[in-house]
């Protein structure tokens, strides 16, 4: 059976609740967006439900508390094939009753360890790249390109950081962006017109940091093979520092 | 008269050459009104041209110094351009480049101005006027003079996430040599008087839930490979002392880059030491994640690591009648010592064995490295190496080609974002 869902994944884990109650057929997941009426299988609409969904979290955070986010997170990879490896995983964890993740010699486990590795790196690629724009003493603005929709799993961190201040986050690809301020962050959509608002300029202190990376360089240990391997050249489009 | 950024520049450059760069061990919170707060992981902005990862500002107050060093480019008979910040000047910087996320906090320094106290004193003005004026929460890294006060030291522990002292030369006859104005007794007192500082501080925090946390990330040190012909053995004897008796939370090791002419350092022309830095830092991880003792990969007759081999890989092949290691039986501790197997793979085979009886297919999945690991361990009974431990092709089939990956001067990023995500 082939169970639709609305593209979220509070919709996912309602879909998972209903796998759950039914143990004689095949399951398969997947998102309104990428559907194709098959010929063969029967498909059935997943209504999204909250409370279903906040069921399945607890069970997973009661097996390990670190659960439920590295499955969100192996969930926002969109990889081919994930939503039926996240489903095999939680399986096998409530099975065993303990954290099926170290499991890593299961193919269903090892999957969904891989997609939020990736996940995992395009977040932390988040927290160290985003350089924010100054218009004014408390307005900033930055953008990304990032490879996975990263932006509900940073928000928190920079709301954290930079509370008093008003800014944004535009994630340039997916056309979606945070947006935060003293009372707290929200994701919202952008807009046509505020996709394409421009940055902020140069200052003097944009050209500080630039030079100041320059001179911070030994000559004597020159190794830009090393440097390239973590600062990818896709992810310096919006770095000051490369500019 | 320099401008703010011209003084960056000069400060900046002249900080160079301090290897440390990490911003992680502190968890400091941000408060309500102010800005910033320190991760826990540590995060790297950017990375260097020389492949170093940028975390923090780092940067000299002032790059006048009374000290003659030999192997120091500020040092007071080297004709350089001089600059010294302004206490407010530097505070702002660091307030521009934090609020615009190209910085993780600031790594502060300094040439010593007058005296050390004198020194101190400066940069305890600039870290106050972030902390207090500024309301900056962000991490800070403070490099205290050689020779401060206790007094300026428990000041400066109750303002900074990390308060360190450099050792620069591994022994008393090179610093007499080349740094004779620096009394060994000048570095191991701030750091003893740290230690005890940092362990008043847990007391206290047992007692009062309130009591201002002291250096949260405790204190590191730097060690110059190459500058004087101490051996590698020296050192290693010398950082596994700093771990156990100064509660060191890292040594970093840099190679020497040559910056002057001295009867009794290498000449200009010399390469820079980076595989020799390397092996160094792969032998520092074995003392502080593995569980060995520097005597146990180094000893007199032999006191310079290999560079064609990593050092656990030596270590194995000087004592093959312990391999091979059956995967399914051994404790974490004989896991750790298999060459290809780390922290993270030793700890997965413990919990993935629990349910299975692990194959050699197994553990090529939980991410041994099969390449080394082939030679050393048995799975299920099966020993699946091209070559029998005994072989004496093994070294070379071990030794990996020169072209090696410098190793990221950051305390263990994945790991410890791994270990903190609670995974495993």
């Amino acid at each position: 059976m082939l169970l639709l869902y609305d593209n979220t994944y509070t919709g996912f884990l309602s879909a998972v609740f209903k796998a759950f109650g039914q143990t004689k057929e095949e399951i398969a997941f997947v998102k309104e967006k990428n559907f194709v009426p098959p010929v063969l299988f029967e498909v059935q609409q997943v209504a999204t439900n909250e409370q279903q969904a906040k069921r399945v979290a607890n069970g997973l955070q009661k097996l390990h508390p670190q659960l439920p986010k590295i499955l969100y997170k192996a969930w926002l990879s969109e990889r081919t094939g994930i939503d039926q490896a996240i489903y095999q995983t939680m399986r096998l964890g409530f099975k065993i009753k303990n954290n099926p993740l170290s499991l890593l010699q299961n193919d269903w486990v090892k999957q969904t360890m891989l997609a939020q590795k990736k996940v995992s790196l395009a977040v932390e690629r988040g927290y160290q790249f985003v350089r924010f724009t100054k218009f004014t003493d408390s307005f900033y603005i930055a953008d990304l390109e990032p490879e996975y929709n990263i932006l509900p799993l940073i928000g928190q961190h920079f709301h954290a950081r930079f509370a008093e201040a008003n800014f944004i986050i535009r994630d340039k690809i997916r056309k979606t962006a945070i947006i935060s301020n003293k009372n707290g962050w929200q994701l919202v959509e952008l807009l046509p017109e505020q996709i394409n608002l421009p940055l902020a300029g140069t200052d003097e202190y944009t050209r500080m940091w630039q030079n100041y990376f320059k001179v911070l360089a030994n000559p004597q240990r020159h190794n830009t093979k090393l440097q390239q391997k973590f600062v990818p050249l896709k992810h310096r489009k919006y770095l000051t520092e490369f500019k | 008269m320099l401008t703010t950024a011209e003084k960056l520049n000069i400060l900046g450059e002249a900080a160079k050459y301090d290897a440390s760069c990490s911003s992680s061990g502190s968890g400091r919170q941000g408060k309500p009104g102010g800005f910033g707060n320190a991760h826990m992981a540590g995060i790297c902005h950017t990375w260097t041209d020389d492949g170093r990862c940028l975390s923090l500002l780092k940067v000299l107050y002032s790059n006048v110094c009374i000290f003659d060093c030999a192997y120091c480019v500020n040092r007071t008979s080297n004709d350089v351009l001089r600059a010294t910040f302004e206490p407010d000047e530097l505070a702002q910087i660091v307030v521009e480049f934090y609020k615009r996320n190209y910085i993780e906090g600031l790594f502060l320094s300094s040439g010593i101005i007058k005296n050390p106290d004198y020194t101190m004193e400066q940069l305890t003005k600039t870290v106050s006027l972030l902390r207090n004026k500024y309301n900056y929460y962000g991490y800070i890294h403070v490099k205290v003079v050689p020779g401060t006060s206790k007094k300026l030291i428990e000041a400066m522990g109750l303002l900074a996430d990390r308060i360190s002292v450099n050792i620069e030369l591994p022994s008393k006859n090179s610093l007499a040599l080349l740094a004779p104005q620096k009394k060994p007794k000048n570095i191991t007192l701030p750091m003893q008087q740290i230690k005890l500082a940092k362990l008043d501080n847990a007391e206290a925090r047992k007692k009062y839930k309130k009591a201002p946390l002291f250096a949260p990330a405790g204190q590191s040190t730097q060690i110059i490979i190459g500058a004087t012909p101490d051996s590698d053995l020296a050192i290693l004897r010398l950082s596994e002392g700093l771990y156990n008796g100064y509660n060191m939370k890292r040594v970093y090791y840099s190679a020497y880059l040559p910056v002057g002419k001295h009867p009794a350092l290498p000449s200009p022309e010399t390469r820079v030491p980076l595989l020799r830095e390397h092996r160094l830092y792969q032998a520092d991880w074995l003392l502080r994640f593995y569980g060995f003792q520097a005597a146990e990969l180094l000893n007199d007759e032999k006191p310079s690591l290999d560079l064609e081999l990593d050092p656990k890989c030596n270590w194995a092949l000087n004592n093959l009648d312990l391999f091979p290691v059956e995967v399914n039986t051994a404790d974490y501790q004989l896991l750790l010592r298999i060459p290809g197997i780390g922290v993270q793979s030793a700890q997965r085979i413990i919990a993935a064995r629990k349910e299975k009886r692990l194959n050699l297919e197994d553990l090529k999945k939980l991410g041994i490295v099969m390449k080394r690991a082939q030679y050393f361990v048995t799975a299920a009974g099966k020993f699946g190496g091209r070559l029998r431990p005994k072989s004496h092709n093994l070294h070379t089939a071990l030794a990996q080609p020169t072209d090696y990956v410098q190793l990221s001067l950051f305390d263990l990023p994945t790991a410890n974002s791994f270990l903190n995500a609670g995974n495993f």
